[in-house]
């Protein structure tokens, strides 16, 4: 090897890479082709130019094909292998495993010097310590020796193991695709944007109801769009063919398909290809009809919506329920979930429990409660406990509560008790009630034992006693209680079957309506004998909840020796009532007397009024004429008389005045009844300054001095009232003494009815009261109805002038407007007439 | 002025005709004791009253029916017709206005007063100046 290294590299190897060195630093001495610079020219030529080649050479040379190859060639050879002790070997010892392969055509060459093209042949050959599979592109071509024989073959080959791997692999990944695309039951799209062509498989043809022609039109299938959709996926492809997102395209849309109408939803994947000026010269890729996932995936939410409804509706029942449900989790049971009467129950807040333990949270209940959990979990099996008592703490305050309580084991197959649920339904109310109704019963059943009153109660329709009292017992029946409790009552006393008293028990059963009677004969049997008894009593009716009778109860008073004393009273009161009776009669005939007396001074009355208004018409005739010839008798012999003449012409004239006077009262009297019918609001302001006007002689004659006051308005007859006012007024004038100055004073206020006393008003009306009092005469006590009636005069005709007619007319004109008139005197210093006159009804 | 008077009282016609001529009014009157004669007159194709004054309690005929007659007449319908009387009841007065009575004048009981009453009642009509205003009763 050193010799070989000190000489000097062979002309032909220079630069023929890293292989012309392995060839150079190989010791040739003993190889039968020798020293290379002692190689035949043509050998030395081929492995030169093999060396420069930068294409896989290698050359099998001599009769026994020894081996030389390149650089190029050498990847070939991979680590582990035939590199580098192959160079110069013979053909049969470097390739063993493939020599039955390649021996043939290197003969074939051999012989032939035809050279031979294959093709991606598979040879497998032993590099990178095991045996590879292959594949070749090569060629052999025959090398001419020196003596221009055939002296070796050249291999110009390149692997193509890689190429035609990823050519199998292709082929595999389009058949796996197609098989998917099959399986999948995809369609296949693919556009040309530049021809506007599109393809598609059949099954994506059958969706859009396109016929199975190679080629259609884009236009066909976005036809097939459903409306709805077209814009969405026409911006979309519009998308994909300008770049975006880099080309992809995915998308879900609704097609109909354009023979069957039916429709399909379909989910597409696709991608824009772009050539360098970044036009889209491809847009393909699959569609998949999704329709059937789209309407499972559209049930699947409806379902899912409609299950977690439900969900939350059944946690809002058993939130809502009116019994408390508590989950306990884990030994230490831990709250786990609480509905909202639970926490009522306990009084505590979600906040204050969940997850924490119950000896935690309700210590109170550590005894009574939560050996039932105990025993729960460890029999696994439910406890159900009736009106348990269990003390709780609620608002502070320990009390016993009671509950109707059922805990559940929560379990999964068979596994240990984890969680138990709690539910419980709260009675306390209910068992305190009870406890006040059972304590009532008996105060109620002592009270009946106890009473003074003879008590007694009977059920059912034949009347068993179910208990009796004391009372009862001793005084009436005489029998111990057990001779009568549970007995039919007809039993113990077979003489009330002769008697009322069965039949009202029946009745208040029946009607459910009491019976009562008083001082009713009663008769009872003994051992002693017969009792006779007169007894106040009461059946009531025991009604239970629903309404039905189920018994009855009686009280029984024994009111015999009342009865015996009134008996002899009632004897006694008949004598009475026929004395009675009697003065009752004398009574009625001196009333009936009374009435005839009544009845016939009205009717002298009546009289009166119509002889009043008669003699008054027929008398006012001659006077009129009597007066007439005293104004013609003074106009035309006035200036004749003597001073006797005249005195007595003057007397006569007067009395005519006098006579017209009371004529004209007469008359006004008898006719105020006549005209109710013409009220009209009236202002008595008015009215008292025209009776003072015709009254102004006399004003100033007496010099009174007159004090008014504001008037009501009130609906009256204005004449009447006008007469009214000249009455009072002239009256308070007539009677006014000498000394001091007569003041007659008007004044008004008022008053409702029923203050009034008695004056025949209506109870409920407001009145007017309007007094004239003067500080004159006055009348004596006594007679203040009196004057009131006609031709009563109280002071002698000389002193006073006046008819005696006036004031029984105001009391005509004030009963005419349903009113009232009274007088009242100091007698020497003053009287008071006050009229009651009703309010005038509010006119709207 | 031309009067017609039916009263049966003799006084008061004489009272009648007298104060007529006391007051400053031109007037012939002509007096009857009872409504028929009156009605007599009327019908007698004479030249016809300016007014008429009609007493009412008359015997034979008295003022209502007096007045009835007249108003059923056509030609006598404008004829005013005065009741002279005593007071009444205020619905015969109405009655009265209602059966066509031009005024109610009330006897009054002094002369002077008469003659008042009668100027008063019969000025208007002279003047023709007959006022729907004026109260149909003239009393004292």
């Amino acid at each position: 090897m050193i010799t070989n290294l000190q000489r000097e590299m062979p002309k032909f190897l220079q630069n023929g890479g890293e292989m012309g060195k392995i060839i150079n630093d190989k010791d040739w001495s003993s190889h039968p082709l020798g020293q290379p610079e002692n190689w035949s020219l043509s050998l030395k030529f081929a492995i030169s130019s093999m060396l420069k080649t930068a294409f896989p050479n290698f050359i099998f040379w001599g009769e026994d094909f020894r081996c030389f190859y390149n650089d190029a060639y050498r990847p070939s050879l991979g680590k582990d292998g035939k590199h580098p002790f192959i160079i110069g070997q013979a053909g049969k010892e470097a390739w063993p495993e493939i020599w039955d392969t390649i021996e043939p055509l290197l003969s074939q060459v051999w012989n032939t010097g035809k050279a031979t093209w294959s093709e991606n042949q598979l040879i497998p050959f032993y590099r990178n310590g095991k045996i590879e599979n292959i594949y070749w592109t090569f060629s052999y071509s025959a090398l001419m020796d020196d003596d221009e024989k055939i002296g070796g073959i050249l291999t110009t080959c390149t692997e193509t193991t890689d190429a035609v791997l990823n050519l199998q692999r292709l082929e595999e990944k389009e058949e796996q695709l197609r098989f998917a695309i099959n399986a999948a039951e995809l369609g296949t799209w693919d556009y040309n944007p530049k021809t506007n062509k599109f393809k598609a498989n059949d099954r994506l043809k059958g969706w859009f109801g396109i016929d199975a022609k190679d080629n259609i039109e884009l236009s066909m299938a976005t036809d097939a769009i459903a409306p709805k959709d077209k814009n969405r996926v026409a911006f979309a492809i519009e998308e994909a063919l300008k770049g975006v997102n880099g080309g992809k395209y995915d998308i879900t849309y609704e097609i109909i398909n354009a023979k069957s109408k039916k429709n399909y939803i379909v989910h597409v994947l696709g991608r824009a290809w772009f050539n360098s000026d970044n036009e889209a010269y491809r847009f393909n890729g699959t569609m998949q009809d999704v329709t059937a996932q789209v309407k499972v995936a559209e049930d699947l939410k409806n379902v899912n919506a409609l299950v977690k409804k439900e969900e939350e509706h059944f946690r809002n029942i058993v939130q809502e329920l009116p019994v408390g449900i508590a989950i306990l989790r884990g030994s230490d049971n831990q709250f786990s979930i609480v509905n909202s009467t639970y926490l009522e129950i306990i009084d505590k807040s979600r906040a204050e429990i969940i997850d924490r333990p119950v000896y935690e949270v309700l210590p109170e209940i550590e005894e009574t409660v939560v050996p039932v959990f105990e025993k729960v979990r460890k029999t696994g099996k439910p406890v159900s406990e009736i009106e348990f008592k269990v003390p709780l703490k609620r608002k502070n305050l320990v009390q016993d509560a009671y509950f109707n309580l059922t805990v559940q084991p929560i379990t999964n197959d068979n596994s240990p008790v984890q969680d138990i649920m709690v539910v419980a339904n709260e009675i306390t109310d209910h068992i305190i009630a009870r406890n006040i109704l059972a304590e009532n019963e008996n105060q109620f059943r002592n009270l009946i034992m106890q009473s003074p009153i003879a008590m007694a109660i009977f059920r059912g329709k034949d009347f068993k006693i179910e208990m009796a009292n004391d009372r009862m017992l001793n005084h009436f029946w005489h029998r111990n209680l057990n001779e009568v409790i549970g007995y039919k009552l007809i039993e113990v006393f077979p003489e009330l079957a002769d008697q009322k008293y069965m039949a009202e028990l029946e009745a208040v059963v029946q009607t459910g309506t009491p019976v009562r009677d008083k001082e009713s004969k009663v008769i009872v049997v003994t051992n002693k004998g017969k009792h006779e008894f007169y007894v106040d009593y009461e059946y009531l009716p025991l009604t239970e909840v629903d309404g039905t009778i189920s018994g009855v109860i009686i009280t029984v008073t024994d009111v015999t020796d009342r009865y015996f004393a009134k008996q002899k009273l009632t004897n006694f009161a008949k004598d009475l009532e026929s004395q009675v009776k009697d003065r009752t009669e004398m009574l009625r005939s001196t009333n009936e007397k009374l009435k005839n007396s009544v009845k016939k001074l009205e009717e002298a009355n009546t009289e009166l009024e119509s002889f009043a208004y008669i003699s008054s018409h027929d008398l006012q005739e001659p006077l009129r004429k009597i007066q007439m010839f005293i104004s013609r008798f003074e106009d035309q012999e006035g200036e004749t008389l003597t001073d006797m003449g005249r005195t007595y012409f003057n007397k006569i004239s007067d009395s005519a005045g006098r006579m017209r006077i009371l004529i004209d009262d007469l008359l006004a009297f008898s006719r105020t009844e006549d005209d109710k019918s013409k009220l009209e609001p009236t202002d008595l302001n008015t009215i008292l300054h025209q009776a003072l006007e015709n009254l102004s002689n006399q004003i100033e004659l007496t010099g009174a001095k007159l004090i008014t006051t504001e008037l009501p308005t009130v609906n009256a007859i204005p004449f009447q009232m006008r007469q009214v006012f000249s009455n009072l007024i002239g009256n308070a004038l007539k009677f006014s003494a000498d000394e001091p100055q007569p003041i007659i004073e008007v004044t008004t206020e008022m008053r409702v009815g029923k203050t009034l006393g008695k004056m025949d008003l209506n109870d409920n009306t407001y009145y007017h009261k309007i007094s004239i009092k003067d500080n004159g005469i006055g009348f004596t006590p006594g007679m203040e109805e009196k004057i009131f009636e006609v031709f009563q005069r109280l002071h002698g005709k000389k002193e006073y002038e006046g008819t005696g007619i006036g004031l029984a007319i105001v009391k005509k004109i004030m009963q005419n407007h349903e009113g009232a008139v009274k007088a009242s005197s100091i007698e020497g210093e003053g009287a008071t007439f006050t009229i009651y006159l009703p309010q005038m009804e509010n006119k709207s | 002025m031309n009067i017609f008077l039916a009263d049966d009282d003799e006084d008061d016609r004489i009272f009648f005709s007298d104060a007529l001529k006391e007051i400053p009014l031109e007037s012939q009157v002509k007096t009857f004791s009872n409504g028929v004669e009156l009605m007599a007159e009327l019908l007698a194709e004479i030249p016809l009253p300016e007014v008429i004054f009609l007493d009412l309690n008359m015997p034979m005929m008295d003022g209502f029916e007096c007045l009835e007659d007249i108003r059923a007449v056509d030609k006598f319908k404008t004829i005013p017709v005065i009741i002279y009387s005593i007071s009444l009841h205020k619905k015969d007065v109405a009655r009265l206005e209602e059966m066509g009575a031009t005024r109610y004048l009330k006897k009054p009981s002094s002369y002077n007063q008469l003659k008042t009453m009668l100027y008063k009642c019969l000025s208007p009509i002279r003047d023709q100046n007959f006022n729907e205003e004026q109260n149909f009763l003239i009393d004292e």
